[in-house]
Formats: C-alpha cells, structure tokens, sequence
C-alpha cells in the first residue's frame, strides 16, 4: 500500500510540476491524431510577429485532413510535435524559430514505395514512420461493434493510441467479469491480438473527461528559460528519487523453477509476464524408464 | 523441431515406425509429463499415464484424421490424467492433490511454481497447463472442456493473478 501511494505521489507531484514547466517555456506543443494543439499562423496572426515558421507545416493539414475525412486503411496513429527555440527578450532582432516533427504509425507490411509516399506527403523532413499492428480504421470499426453488444457496459470500452500503437482495452471491474468476458468470447473470438483486457476502472471514468484521456499529450521541454526550468526540475527529480527508494525497500525473492535454476526477484510482485514465462520455463521430465517400458512393451 | 517435421514424425509413428516414435517422444516428453503431473500430482502415476498414452498411440492409433498431432496428444494426455484422479477420486491421493505434496513440497522453503500451481483449483491449473506447457490456444482448451472460451479466459487470468501473489 505504502508502495503504491509512494508511486502515486510521485507520480503526481512529477506530472504537475513537468506541467508548470510547459508553461514556463516560450512555445510549445504536441498534437495527436486526436487533439490538435499546435498552432497555425494563418489562424493567430502570427505571421508578423518575427518567428521563423518551419517549412514542413502542410503535414498538419493532413493531419488535419485525416481527422475530418477518415484515416486512410494502412495508417493508425499520427502525431505531430511542434517548438519553438531561439527566443531572446534582450535581443529583438534574434527570431525564435519553429520545428515540427511527425510520428506516423503504419499497419506493419506497408510496401517502400508507401512509406516514401507518405513521408513526401509529410513534407519530407522530420518524419518519423513507425509500424503498429492495427489501424484506427480497424480500431474503430471494433469499438462500435462492440458498443453494439456491450450494451449498458459500453463505459468499460477504452480504445486507447499511444506512441506504442493501438489497442482496445476493456475494464472490468470484478463484479462484471464474466458478463464481459462472455460477451467478448462469443462475439469477438477472432480480436484475441486487439483487445487488452484489464482489471479495474476505466481510467476515463475517473475524471469524466475520456476524450482528453483517450491520447495523452505529452510536454516537451523548450530550450529557453532554461534557469527557470531548474527550479521545477530539482524538486521533481528529488520527488521520483523518493518515490524509487520506497520502491526499491522491498524484500528480495527468489524464483524456483522445477528444473532447478533460480531466479532473484527484487521486484515487489512478480509480472504477469514473468509468471507466464516462469510456468512455460517450468518442464518436469519423466524418468528413462517410460521410454524403456514403451519399448519393451511393443 | 518444425512443426510440418512432427506432423510427418506422428504419422510415421502410427505406422510403426520406432525412429520416428523415438524422435516424437523426445520432441514432446518434457511438456507432455508436466501436464499430466500437473493433473495427477503423483509422480509415479504420470510415468504410468504417459507410458499407456504412448502404447496406446502405438497400439491402436487414431480413430479419426488428426490435424493438429502435438494438440492431440495434449489433449489425449490431459484426459488419460483426469481418467486417473478420477479412479483415486475416493482415496488419500485426492487429499495429496489439494496441498500438492507429493510433486512439490510446499513445506519446502523456496517458492516454485509447480507447487504454487499444486495450490491451484484443477480447472484453472489446467487452463495454465494448457495454455502455457502444451501451447494449446484458449479456444481449444474451450472446446476439449466443453465450456465458453469466456470461462477458459477467467480462469487463466484467475490463476495468474494468484500465482502473481504466490510467488
């Protein structure tokens, strides 16, 4: 229990204070495929202000484009990041300048000829590819299925995007588990690779806004105000610094596996994964005397 | 070994081929006795299963085309297992199966896996077993127990999130 607030403070007073540090930044911002942020010049008027746009923005248009008319059958997610640096109060003359860089998931098996199309379709530079299992065509045509058979558990559905790629992950409190799980077996046996099934509460449930928790927006540090930016680093280094030590306070355990080897476990609990690849590790052998009495008996 | 490789092993097998037997039991030993044991929780008893498992292949064959042979004799292991619980059904080897002491000593001060899955219901033992030893996929395991794939999915996660507090 102590562990898990140690986490959450930490986490929390991390986030918060890595928040503040946005702020403190001259210019910057992080768009999804979900939550467009950045800005447009034509839009603020920027354009007369003095900074130097980046010469890549016509992938923000598309962008743009794909979240009002549908996302092409190949693609999954696309993100773009966008800062400012260079910014100078004493010097006037000196122009901040833009850099935008985009993330685009591609469905694994896009050909080369694809993947030059699209990163000349995202203006050529700074354009990162990366290969996800799914696309958000697929992924939403999933979600609504399985709306339609939820039902009033429709809440538990969660189709979350992440720079990892995308995935349907269900919740399930215990008290519907096997209603979900019957639901999902029945009508959904062939999404055994897409949905991630997972015990508790829907985290879009906890603060009613899902649409902003569906991607999370991630910050990222300007170059500028750099002594300000201590300030607020410092404590939020010390704040993780506790949260690992009360983490690490925690009994070593060792691992037997039936053929002898052991394995330290400093973890306070042992994976999901490790359990499964501990149980697939664990193989008894029967003696030779099997194989000797099948012979004989034959 | 490849898979297309033990299809041809189990078939020329069944012909009577000792070679072939050789190899497919070697293939399949380990992770064959471990289901059974994890099913009878008597050493002794699983070398006896798997000993009637493989004369019986060899004896009598199958009765029907098989598509998948590893799965077969999973599946064929698995329920010459529970045939045998159910024969000492009655006696003290029911009460051995509930604490597991005769295949992992709990007493015993290091934790292991296979005593933490002794300590296991046998329904989601199996569906560990199955899933994780034989390979078999959850819809499988579903149909060979003749229950809803969503029963298989809850007992498996069921019997992880107990081993993950055992262990």
């Amino acid at each position: 229990m102590k562990k898990i607030l140690a986490i959450v403070i930490s986490v929390v007073i991390f986030a918060s204070l890595c928040s503040v540090a946005s702020f403190a930044a001259d210019e910057t911002a992080v768009a999804t495929s979900s939550n467009v942020t950045a800005t447009d010049p034509t839009e603020t008027g920027d354009a007369g202000t003095g900074i130097v746009f980046a010469t890549n923005r016509e992938g923000i248009d598309v962008i743009n484009s794909w979240e009002k008319f549908g996302y092409p059958d190949d693609i999954g997610a696309a993100y773009y990041l966008s800062s400012t640096s260079g910014f100078d109060p004493s010097d006037p003359d000196k122009k901040p300048t833009e850099t935008i860089e985009y993330i685009v998931y591609v469905v694994k098996g896009a050909s080369d000829e694809r993947k030059a199309e699209l990163v000349a379709l995202f203006g050529g530079e700074n354009v990162e590819l990366r290969e996800c299992s799914m696309s958000k065509n697929t992924q939403s045509e999933y979600v609504a299925k399985m709306e339609k058979s939820f039902g009033e558990y429709t809440y538990l559905i969660y189709p979350t995007a992440s720079l990892g790629g995308l995935r349907i992950d269900i919740y399930y409190p215990e008290e519907n588990d096997e209603t979900i799980r019957n639901i999902v077996a029945k009508d959904f046996a062939d999404a055994e690779d897409i949905v991630k099934f997972n015990s508790g509460v829907n985290p879009a449930d906890l603060d009613g806004d899902p649409e902003t928790k569906t991607i999370g927006a991630i910050t990222i540090v300007s170059k500028n105000n750099t002594a300000l930016l201590w300030l607020v680093i410092v404590p939020a280094v010390l704040a993780l610094a506790v949260g690992a030590v009360l983490i690490a306070r925690v009994r070593a355990r060792r691992l037997a596996l039936s053929n002898g080897e052991t394995v330290d476990m400093t973890r306070p609990a042992v994976s999901k994964k490790q359990v499964e690849q501990g149980v697939k590790d664990s193989e008894l052998s029967p003696s030779d005397k099997v194989y000797e009495n099948i012979e004989k008996e034959l | 070994m490849a898979e297309k490789e033990f299809d041809l092993k189990f078939a020329a097998m069944l012909t009577g081929d000792k070679a072939a037997f050789t190899d497919v039991y070697n293939e399949i030993k380990k992770p064959v006795f471990t289901v059974i044991c994890r099913v009878v929780s008597d050493r002794d008893k699983a070398e006896d299963v798997m000993q009637d498992l493989f004369l019986r292949l060899l004896r009598h064959g199958v009765s029907s085309p098989v598509q998948n042979p590893r799965a077969y004799i999973f599946k064929m292991a698995h329920n010459m297992a529970l045939d045998e619980v159910k024969k000492k059904e009655s006696d003290e080897l029911s009460d051995e199966m509930s604490d597991g002491t005769d295949i992992a000593e709990v007493s015993c001060a290091r934790l292991d896996i296979e005593s933490a899955l002794s300590q296991l219901p046998l329904n989601e033992r199996e569906a560990v077993s199955l899933h994780l030893t034989a390979g078999l996929k959850f819809r499988e395991i579903a149909k060979m127990k003749r229950v809803p794939l969503g029963t298989v999915l809850s007992r498996y996660n069921s019997a992880i999130k107990k081993l993950r507090r055992m262990l």
